[in-house]
């Protein structure tokens, strides 16, 4: 006899309940993370802790996109290329610019996986083609969230980090304005 | 429908089935990438994130399945079983499919509790190479593209 193991806990009003971590990598270390359920007091006592299992983190996603990426046929970065490739040589350098837009529009993404489910989590996945990933842990059941976190990449982070000029590439993030977006714009993705 | 792939309870693979021919992976790949699996899906119950099922009291805790049970990337998905005795059963489709899979992978296990299991030559924690089985899995797939 199987255990029935497919009861649904019950989802309080707090939008706390549904999503849980926000982690951005940077090549092999973690430049940002938050916790989205607890008070930034207990946040300071787990840091020894809390580093333990950002690599732990990172070192999964390291392994699933590798597993991704062998056992199915569809590769990731020929999607890329091959978009370029198709197009009429004559037609290069009038269509240059339009292509361009193109793949930067479809093709922020290059991770090999999208997200990935537990029985107590949701993990949603970005990651682009300079090396920066985005980690999203949510309620198992929150439905795919790759789009939000292109969002946060193409708005807040490129706005606020990447042309801010004091900010060094590959330095942990250390903005209060960066926090407050990065909140209020999961907090309006509860609501929405 | 791409792979089809069995692990025994300590991440070796036991059983494979390729259903398309796209896929190009030699057995030494297979087995390297099917004991990966198993250790991603360690890997992740141990990510620490807040469970809302701690107060939980049931004697079978220890047997409860907390490893990853979905991937989805563009294009494909890989759907996992993870039996009560440590088989993992898990299948790589195009995610297109609407079928619910996980229906399909319980009867998996049920052949495998059948065909396999019942074999008294068939030795616990070795592939399996049995021909029914692979009829039997062969006609249970048979109906999905």
């Amino acid at each position: 006899m199987i255990l029935s193991n497919e009861k649904i806990p019950q989802v309080t009003d707090k939008w706390g309940d549904m999503y849980y971590y926000f982690y951005i990598f940077y090549k092999n270390q973690c430049i940002y993370s938050i916790d989205l359920k607890n008070n930034n007091t207990q946040e300071k006592k787990k840091k020894s802790n809390k580093n333990e299992t950002e690599k732990l983190l990172l070192g999964s996603i390291y392994a699933i996109n590798y597993l991704c990426s062998n056992i199915q046929p569809n590769k990731k970065l020929k999607n890329l290329y091959k978009s370029i490739s198709n197009s009429n040589p004559k037609l290069i350098n009038t269509n240059i610019q339009t292509q361009n837009n193109i793949n930067t529009q479809e093709n922020i993404h290059v991770g090999n996986f999208n997200c990935f489910n537990t029985p107590f989590y949701k993990l949603h996945y970005v990651e682009t083609l300079t090396a920066y990933k985005f980690v999203l842990i949510t309620h198992k059941n929150i439905p795919n969230l790759s789009n939000f976190l292109k969002d946060i990449y193409k708005t807040i982070f490129i706005d606020l980090i990447i042309l801010n000029p004091v900010y060094k590439i590959g330095d942990e993030i250390k903005d209060k304005m960066f926090d407050e977006k990065i909140l209020e714009k999961i907090k309006r993705l509860y609501v929405g | 429908m791409y792979s089809l792939y069995v692990n025994n309870q300590h991440g070796t693979l036991v059983y494979q089935k390729h259903f398309s021919e796209e896929i190009k992976l030699n057995s030494n790949e297979e087995i390297r990438l099917a004991s990966m699996l198993h250790g991603i899906s360690t890997i992740s119950e141990k990510i620490n994130v807040y469970s809302l099922y701690e107060k939980k009291t049931n004697i079978f805790q220890s047997l409860e399945k907390k490893g990853i049970e979905t991937i989805e990337g563009d294009g494909f998905k890989i759907q996992c079983y993870d039996t009560l005795t440590g088989i993992k059963i898990f299948i790589v489709h195009k995610d297109d499919l609407n079928i619910e899979m996980n229906t399909y992978l319980k009867r998996v296990y049920e052949l495998y509790s059948d065909i396999i299991l019942k074999n008294p030559f068939y030795d616990i924690d070795m592939p399996i190479r049995s021909a029914v089985f692979n009829e039997q899995i062969e006609k249970l797939f048979s109906n999905i593209s």
